[in-house]
């Protein structure tokens, strides 16, 4: 049989991608009260585990406590020194690490699954028995000192703290950005004192992807279900917002080729009703290739390599910015096309077969997002911090499927208002003085 | 295990497929046997240049992005010294339209000024940002001069300068697709819940009519031996003085290239590992120090790359490099440490498969390589080494005649 002649115009179907898996943990709760999220799936014999204590700058009442501890948790316990923990580990074969950001302290652990118990054992072991050495303690700020000073000379980093500052207030957990004066006040005593208030496994959210069992979870309860109890409720901090009356700053930085610039605010928290909406909005302006900011400024005009708009989903509080690099003769010209985006959001309704791009581009992102229990926990993690539960995929999905573009319009007028924007520029600015 | 199936199409395009029930996306490479060491050394970057060419249109789909976004996918690419990447992921029942979309721009693509000419911009702002803008960026430029001379590894892909980038010619662009962009020059991998008849129906469809041409067979030359030892001082606005060891090494297929990665390991692999522990943690002599191998085909470069500490000197830190880089030249590994890499190395291979993407690129390289079947053979090259081998390869490349050395001291 001949076959026909292939017309390569035609473009074959496409099926709406709708075939989103939505992830559902098995919940389980350990001796002590912690909460355990169980993900199975996957083809390899691997196992990722990540405990999140409520421990990070948001509970840490002193600046630069969370990360300190985070960080000594692996520096030794009172049976084995930080050289013989990382050879424990590296013996494993398995990877473990503990880190505090804003609103969380973890310690994650990956590997296969025959080296889980002995994983366990040296948890319990750091979780239980840490020893926070000064020495180790001394290192720890005298290598941050030094890592902050280089960050004091990176463009990009000195755009992101302007920001965060003017967004949230400098005193602000989410504002705070480390200053040399707090790291060398730290002592041993303020490190033990945020340990033994806040690494409570009652307080503790577990998290296990990958080839589990039922075993897996009586593992967890043998080797973190006996200790670490809280025996009161957690507290409850809150913290004043003070922005900026300032929306637009620059910085100076000598000698750079190129101009960063950040564009944002703050937005409704996950939990709000508007937010899946803003997070689509977000995705047409800049949260993909073929978005707007995307088209315009390097498609079309090659300002710059890269530009893209994100939503940050903080536990309370969430943002919006775009952010690029531009060569330094296309800042002004640059700008002027990001608030022009901006305002055709509002001014103009999003055509249907931009808005078919954007939805189906977007289920295709979340089927992505879905893919194997790794992916998973990290979508679970992060509605879980927020308040929420799994009814959210589906909820979100169908947010997507049904978005028109009225809506988008309505949401662009009512959260893109250029004067509620913040705006920060750092480079080799000629314009300082104007 | 990865499992595969394989086919060669009559034009002489490659196809290997990796099934894998459990998820409902797919994911397609198409690797193009060209990479900037095909270059002319005045010309440079023009195979990078070229690849971000790929995504402006082919001769019937005016756009690329547009329809795979409109199925649910999302694409990008990389450029390195051996070969161009292309890659999609999207949900598996869309698969026919990355097929659609890569076979039309492997058929013809429709290559104009202006487009080039916007391409030039977006690449030179890479440049900046890349090499020029973020901290010891132009690293790579340094080190490959004065490891590589002549050979055409001297060069980093996106080019030796920015000039070149400027002077870029659509008749050179033309001249790279004409010679390297048709099936006998590419490998095309689908990975995912896919089922690998219906992919070589597929891409028979596809694929089928595209006339074939000739493959790449540029052989190049070896690289000359480092002769003598050189280094180069440059000033760096990253605030921290840092220092590069780099030395020669034998290309893939040589039988001491995973030993000379197995080198690397020990220096540096995981929190225990040698620098870490001795020069970071108990010396206090760097802030960050790293060990790897730049990987390629041809022979490739050994890296020691450390951030000093305030107050280090640059003689102190290379000094201290050396006594470990001696140390694994002259002391056998014990049989624990030995174990330790092993377990990590094997940890690393597992987790290397959880990702689609990573298996269809993998899959796409090995068969480039001469032999897809080694995706599950690396292994077997790790356990083979043994504490002999790493005396003698250590010894052969840690020679102070062998080192280009790269001194970056902050304002």
């Amino acid at each position: 049989m001949k076959e026909a002649i292939l017309n390569r115009k035609q473009a074959p179907v496409i099926r709406r991608p709708d075939s989103i898996y939505f992830p559902s943990a098995e919940q389980a709760k350990l001796d002590n009260g912690a909460a355990v999220y169980l993900i199975p799936g996957g083809t390899q014999d691997i196992v990722h585990i990540e405990i999140v204590f409520p421990a990070g700058k948001w509970q840490q009442g002193k600046p630069e406590v969370a990360a300190a501890t985070a960080h000594l948790l692996m520096e030794g316990t009172h049976k084995r020194s930080a050289r013989q923990i990382a050879e424990r580990l590296d013996g494993l074969g398995a990877h473990l690490k503990a880190q505090a950001g804003t609103d969380q302290g973890k310690i994650i652990f990956s590997g296969l699954n025959k080296q889980l118990e002995a994983g366990l054992q040296l948890i319990r072991e750091i979780l239980l028995e840490p020893l926070f050495p000064e020495i180790e303690l001394e290192k720890h700020i005298r290598a941050s000192v030094q890592e902050l000073e280089v960050l004091q000379t990176q463009r990009e980093w000195l755009a992101s703290r302007r920001f965060s500052e003017m967004l949230y207030g400098e005193k602000h957990p989410y504002g705070l950005t480390g200053e040399k004066s707090e790291l060398e006040v730290l002592t041993k005593e303020d490190i033990l004192h945020f340990y033994e208030k806040q690494y409570r496994l009652t307080y503790a959210r577990i998290y296990v992807a990958g080839k589990v069992s039922a075993e897996t979870h009586l593992l967890l309860n043998k080797y973190l279900g006996d200790i670490l109890p809280a025996h009161e409720p957690l507290p409850e901090w809150d913290y004043p917002v003070h922005s900026s009356a300032k929306r637009i700053d620059q910085i100076q930085v000598d000698d750079s080729s190129q101009c960063s610039i950040l564009i944002g605010k703050r937005i409704p928290v996950m939990k709000h009703e508007d937010a899946p909406g803003i997070f689509i909005l977000n995705a047409l302006l800049g949260g993909f290739f073929g978005s707007r900011l995307m088209k315009k400024l390097r498609e079309e005009a090659g300002y710059t390599y890269n530009v893209y708009s994100m939503v940050t989903d903080l536990e309370h509080d969430s943002y919006f910015f775009i952010s690029t690099e531009v060569g330094k003769h296309v800042l002004e010209p640059a700008k002027k096309e990001i608030y022009l985006a901006i305002r055709r959001l509002q001014e103009e309704l999003v055509s249907e077969e931009e808005l078919n791009l954007l939805t189906n581009y977007l289920l295709g992102d979340m089927m992505v997002s879905m893919d194997g229990p790794f992916n998973q926990l990290r979508e679970f993690e992060d509605i879980v911090s927020c308040g929420l539960a799994a009814d959210y995929f589906p909820n979100f999905a169908a947010t997507i499927r049904d978005m028109s573009a009225k809506r988008l319009q309505e949401l662009a007028i009512k959260y893109l208002d250029r004067e509620s924007l913040f705006e920060v520029t750092a480079g080799q600015l000629n314009n300082l003085n104007e | 295990m990865i499992k595969f199936a394989r086919t060669t199409l009559a034009n002489g395009l490659r196809i290997l497929v990796h099934e894998d029930p459990t998820t409902s996306l797919a994911a397609v490479n198409v690797l193009y046997n060209v990479g900037s060491k095909h270059e002319n050394p005045s010309k440079t970057g023009m195979v990078h240049l070229f690849e971000h060419l790929m995504f402006e249109g082919s001769i019937n789909i005016p756009n690329f992005d547009d329809p795979l976004q409109m199925a649910g996918g999302e694409s990008n690419a990389f450029t390195n010294k051996d070969h161009t990447n292309y890659y999609e992921k999207l949900p598996a029942n869309n698969l026919e339209t990355a097929f659609w979309l890569e076979s039309d721009r492997m058929l013809d693509l429709a290559l104009v000024e202006d487009k080039m000419n916007i391409q030039k911009k977006v690449v030179i702002e890479e440049f900046r940002e890349t090499c020029i803008e973020k901290p010891f960026g132009n690293a790579w430029h340094e080190l490959g001069e004065m490891l590589y001379g002549k050979h055409p590894y001297a060069w980093p892909t996106i080019g030796s300068k920015i000039e070149h980038i400027e002077e870029a010619q659509l008749a050179d662009l033309q001249f790279f697709y004409d010679q390297y962009y048709h099936p006998a020059n590419a490998i095309l991998t689908v990975t995912g819940g896919v089922n690998a008849e219906e992919v070589f129906d597929l891409a028979n469809k596809w694929f089928g009519d595209i006339p074939g041409g000739k493959a790449n067979e540029i052989i190049i030359p070896k690289a000359e031996m480092v002769k003598a030892y050189q280094c180069r001082n440059l000033p760096t606005k990253a605030g921290t003085d840092a220092i590069y060891l780099s030395f020669l090494m034998p290309e893939r297929g040589h039988p001491d290239f995973y030993k000379v990665d197995f080198i690397t390991d020990i220096l540096a692999t995981g929190r225990s590992a040698r620098l870490e522990q001795t020069l970071k943690k108990e010396k206090e002599l760097f802030t960050y120090i790293d060990a790897y191998i730049s990987g390629e085909m041809e022979e490739g470069m050994l890296v020691v790359e450390g951030k000093l500490k305030s107050g280090v000197s640059h003689e102190q830190a290379a000094d201290a490099i050396w006594s470990e880089l001696q140390l694994v030249a002259n002391e056998t590994i014990s049989k624990e440490e030995q174990r330790k890499l092993l377990n990590k190395v094997e940890s690393t291979v597992v987790f290397g498969r959880t990702s689609q993407l990573n298996i269809s690129y993998n899959l796409a390289f090995y068969e480039l390589l001469g032999n897809a079947q080694e995706i599950n053979e690396e292994m077997l090259h790790y356990r083979a080494i043994d504490a002999e081998d790493v005396l003698r390869v250590a010894s052969d490349i840690f020679q102070k005649e062998k080192c280009c050395q790269l001194n970056y001291h902050k304002k």
